[in-house]
């Protein structure tokens, strides 16, 4: 597995956005550099304002920097059109925010199956594959119920099965566990640590929630949009519980 | 799965889709009924004005359409139609004389500003005067009976059986002649006060008109009047008379029908705009309400053409549903009064409307035509498309991270 870590995803050299409100300018992020490489699980953490959410969505496409490059899987991003950044994300990079974000008219099932139907997958295929990522997020029984009809927790899961069902190369998830209790919270991130671990899928989080930190093991702090510090644990994502427990965790949520 | 969302989005919203069904649908059912209404009208004029005065298509003297002479007359109308040979199945020809006069009776008299003397038989066939005789009955052939207006009746005093007086310019010089009131008709307007008809062979001596006649009326049915009026035309060229359509013989009627038919184009234009305006509005509100979750679905990866295109269907199925309702409520309207008629008296508001002599009194039946069904339904889904471009390219450009952070 520590092969697969020496993979560069994500590149940001010298990353700069700036806000401009009238006469106000607002530097969110400030000269960023930053590499996230194949299956880490990485968490920026920092007060609300330092500019997470921006970052993130610099990150994941959704916003284009004014200054810096950013480079996606090997490829600069910089010069992609709206239409291709739209497929770069489809196929790329799976999204978790922190409101769930889930499509109100469609059921879970349908919501996870979007990204594949997106995506141009076969029917066939695309139930098979919904399927199995509902049952890992322990979700199968509730594939039909609409958002509304869904806890916080069990929305959430909803939004990481459907950010996860395309095998994306890189999971951004912004302040995910910020809307649920501890309890909650904690089953979640076991969710996404044993996706993690079990298939190598690569997340970067956002928050400025400590139990977020303890599963992350690395941990990239910004202050005012500029990196203050960057250090990597040597244990983290899921080795504090065994695989086993992820279910009775997860039922909880 | 665009299509299941779109649907499902007006679903959600079944209340406000709901109402703009019934308004969209409530406004195509109109435009269907007033299309059939004026549709209906037009072929009731037509018909009255055709049997009254001309014929699907009428042979007469050249310059006869622009002085009604006797002089400008026909003057070998048998050998006409010897040379057309058999008339197809269905039509009907009658030979007539018009002319102006003086009818007087023992108490007083009229102007008749149009007294004609018809084939009896052939007349008959497609006469509105016969088959609105309220006393008496119809010409018989040779017999020095006259039928009369109602109103003329009253005037004159006289009632079937009477005699009354024609006076009037012959050929050559002023005539007169008793004639016997055989039957008294109400058709509605002037016309039962100045038309009066005689017998053609007796109005043709009176007249000193000898075989001549003012025109042959061709009657038909009237999807054949077009090529009927080429053949017609052909078959006759060199001969010195004119062969005329129902629409260059009754030119005021065409013009009348013309007017009519822009007056419903602006109708239909202004209950469209309408239409559009609420489509627009529904579609705005739901895209502006759905800016979030738009925001979603670009975010997750969806094209923005994708999105235009979303929009776009689920306005599109508004107005297929919309087109759906009205047929629903429009069809068996126009269907009922199709069948039942409407009085002309209640569209006016009693006043019997009136063209060149001719009363337009009797029950409208309102008729869809396949083809302007179909139009309107076209023209509907285009102005919905139409009226949909504009939120569909306000949702296409909705950046997804301004949606994402409207809480
Ligand atoms: N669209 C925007 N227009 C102006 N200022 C913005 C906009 N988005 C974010 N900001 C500002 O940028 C800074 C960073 O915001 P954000 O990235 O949301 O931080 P965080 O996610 O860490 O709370 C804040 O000061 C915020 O007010
Ligand atoms: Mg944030």
């Amino acid at each position: 597995m520590e092969s697969t870590m020496t993979k560069p995803i994500v590149e940001l050299r010298d990353v700069h956005k700036e806000y401009r409100q009238g006469k106000l300018e607002v530097m969110a992020v400030n000269g960023v550099d930053l590499t996230i490489q194949a299956g880490e699980f990485t968490a920026i953490c920092g007060p609300s304002g330092s500019g997470k959410t921006t970052l993130l969505n610099l990150i994941g496409c959704l916003d284009t920097p004014t200054k810096g490059g950013i480079r996606v899987g090997g490829e600069d991003v910089s010069r992609l059109s709206d239409s291709a950044l739209a497929d770069l994300r489809l196929r790329r990079i799976g999204f978790v925010f922190q409101a769930y974000n889930l499509v109100p008219v469609l059921t879970a099932f349908e919501n996870v199956e979007l990204v594949l139907a997106l995506q141009g997958v076969p029917a066939a295929q695309r139930k098979k594959r919904v399927l199995a990522i509902l049952e890992e997020v322990g979700l199968l029984d509730l594939r039909d119920r609409r958002p509304m009809d869904m806890s916080g927790g069990q929305q959430q899961r909803v939004a990481v099965a459907r950010a996860v069902v395309a095998d994306p190369q890189l999971v951004l998830a912004d302040e995910p566990t910020a809307n649920l209790d501890s309890h909650t919270g904690a089953a979640l991130l076991q969710m996404m640590a044993d996706l993690n671990r079990e298939h190598q899928v690569t997340f970067l989080f956002s928050t400025h929630d400590p139990m977020v930190m303890d599963f992350s093991r690395r941990i990239v702090r910004i202050v005012d949009g500029r990196i203050a510090s960057d250090e990597s644990k040597t244990h983290g994502a899921g080795d504090r519980s065994p695989s086993g427990d992820r279910s009775t965790v997860a039922e909880e949520a | 799965m665009l299509l299941k969302m779109a649907f499902r989005n007006l679903w959600r919203r079944r209340f406000r889709t709901g109402i703009t069904l019934v308004a969209l649908g409530g406004s195509f059912a109109l435009l269907l009924f007033f299309v059939a209404l004026t549709e209906g009208s037009h072929q009731l004029m037509i018909d009255l004005a055709i049997r009254m005065q001309a014929g699907h298509v009428v042979i007469q003297a050249p310059e006869f359409q622009k002085e009604r002479s006797l002089e400008l007359r026909v003057t070998d109308p048998e050998d006409l139609l010897a040379t057309l040979g058999p008339l197809p199945d269905g039509w009907v020809v009658t030979r007539r004389i018009f002319t102006t006069g003086l009818l007087r009776s023992a108490d007083g008299s009229v102007m008749l500003d149009n007294l004609m003397a018809v084939d009896p038989v052939n007349e008959r066939k497609v006469s509105d005067v016969g088959r609105k005789l309220v006393r008496g009955a119809w010409l018989d052939a040779g017999a020095p009976g006259i039928l009369i207006g109602e109103k003329a009746a009253r005037l004159l005093k006289v009632d079937v059986g009477d005699k009354v007086v024609v006076s009037c310019s012959g050929l050559t010089q002023k005539v007169e002649e008793r004639f016997l009131v055989a039957g008294i008709f109400r058709v509605g307007g002037e016309a039962d006060r100045g038309t009066a008809m005689i017998d053609l062979a007796r109005g043709q001596v009176l007249l000193g008109m000898g075989d001549a006649v003012s025109q042959l009326a061709f009657f038909m049915p009237p999807d054949d009047s077009f090529a009927a009026a080429r053949t017609l035309r052909s078959k006759l060229a060199g001969r010195p008379v004119a062969v005329l359509h129902w629409q260059e013989a009754l030119p005021v009627l065409t013009q009348l029908l013309w007017v009519d038919d822009i007056s419903m184009q602006v109708f239909i234009f202004i209950i469209l705009v309408i239409v559009a305006a609420g489509i627009l509005n529904t579609v705005l509100m739901s895209v502006m309400e759905r800016t979030r979750e738009l925001g979603i679905l670009k975010s997750l990866g969806m094209k923005p053409w994708a999105v235009f295109r979303l929009v776009l269907t689920e306005s599109l199925m508004l107005g297929l549903l919309a087109v759906a309702v009205g047929a629903a409520l429009g069809l068996p309207l126009v269907h009922h009064f199709g069948e039942v008629g409407i009085d002309p008296l209640a569209l006016t508001g009693g006043e019997v409307m009136e063209m060149e002599g001719i009363a337009f009194t009797d029950r409208i039946h309102p008729v869809l035509l396949a083809g302007s069904g179909m139009v309107l339904t076209a023209v509907v889904l285009v102005m919905t498309l139409l009226s949909a471009l504009w939120p569909a390219l306000r949702a296409k450009r909705i950046l997804p991270v301004k949606a994402l952070r409207q809480m």
